[in-house]
């Protein structure tokens, strides 16, 4: 039987966002743009979703001059990406 | 980036090359911390153990307080080249050194409280204080890294503590001044040895 997929994590880059802030305490928009080979629009565009779900964190500020976005996991995302990597064994049979 | 829908195999590799280059990335963690504050405290020691009995004057202790130098110099630094990424065993470390850091300032501050109060200053303590709080804040790291001669080299610092806490117990705090030559010695052992280690050790993951 197999269980649906959550539809917020099942779309290319915010599972790439989620899969990266899964093994780090926090990352900068620098990083996650770099590493997902994203473009700013988007990716600001996918944060803000997973922000508003309650999957992530969002810290803005600023070091000297220059503003600073710093992403991290909640406990909620952690939950939903660990029932998502379950859901999808069964999709592979693992 | 932009797919929106994925099968089961894409997503799984997708989430494995995500979390891969991440590890990848994020393992340029280094030893310069523990080379800023070794290589202070091994200049320092040489030179207040030339200079004390050459000018005979004790004041030349007070340059230990420039040992507070590298913590300014790593936060202009880090003001300008924050890490991209933080990990849990960065987040973990930087915790630790943040206890030990505290415990340094507390007991600077109950010195020269205790200097106010009873005029007596012996701020020769800060010697095996300073080699107990270094060496338990290096040994941990080095359970957290992992890394054997993290958590071996703290021991010569432990021990001569315990040898300095003995001495000053039996003369009333009076002090030689080999004791600069033995905390710049120690501090070798535990931070610019670790630091060139895990500089070095880095170095082969990038």
């Amino acid at each position: 039987m197999f269980k649906e997929l959550n539809p917020l994590l099942h779309s290319e880059l915010r599972l790439a966002i989620m899969s990266i802030l899964i093994s780090v305490a926090e990352a900068e928009f620098t990083y996650l743009k770099q590493t997902c080979n994203a473009t700013a629009g988007n990716l600001s565009v996918q944060l803000d979703k997973l922000n508003k779900a309650g999957y992530i964190n969002v810290k803005k500020e600023f070091v000297g001059k220059r503003p600073k976005t710093t992403c991290s996991i909640t406990p909620e995302g952690r939950t939903a990406f660990e029932e998502y990597v379950e859901n999808l064994k069964t999709y592979i049979q693992m | 980036m932009n797919k929106q829908k994925l099968n089961g195999q894409e997503s799984l590799e997708l989430i494995a090359q995500m979390i891969q280059t991440t590890k990848q990335t994020s393992q340029v963690g280094n030893g310069n911390t523990f080379l800023y504050y070794g290589y202070c405290s091994v200049i320092l020691s040489i030179v207040s153990y030339t200079l004390i009995p050459l000018t005979g004057n004790p004041l030349w202790y007070n340059i230990w307080f420039l040992m507070f130098i590298p913590n300014i110099i790593m936060s202009m630094k880090q003001e300008k080249e924050a890490a991209p990424v933080v990990t849990y065993t960065d987040q973990a470390i930087n915790n630790v050194w943040k206890v030990v850091g505290t415990l340094f300032i507390l007991t600077v501050a109950t010195l020269l409280a205790l200097l106010a109060i009873y005029s007596y200053p012996n701020f020769a303590l800060m010697f095996p204080l300073a080699l107990i709080y270094t060496g338990v804040g290096v040994a941990i790291t080095g359970v957290i890294l992992q890394e054997k001669w993290l958590m071996v080299s703290p021991l010569l610092s432990i021990l001569i503590a315990i040898y300095m806490l003995f001495f000053m117990s039996t003369t009333k705090g009076f002090i030689p001044n080999s004791w600069n030559l033995l905390f710049g010695i120690s501090l070798f052992a535990s931070m610019v040895i670790s630091g060139h280690i895990l500089n070095h050790k880095s170095k082969t993951y990038v």
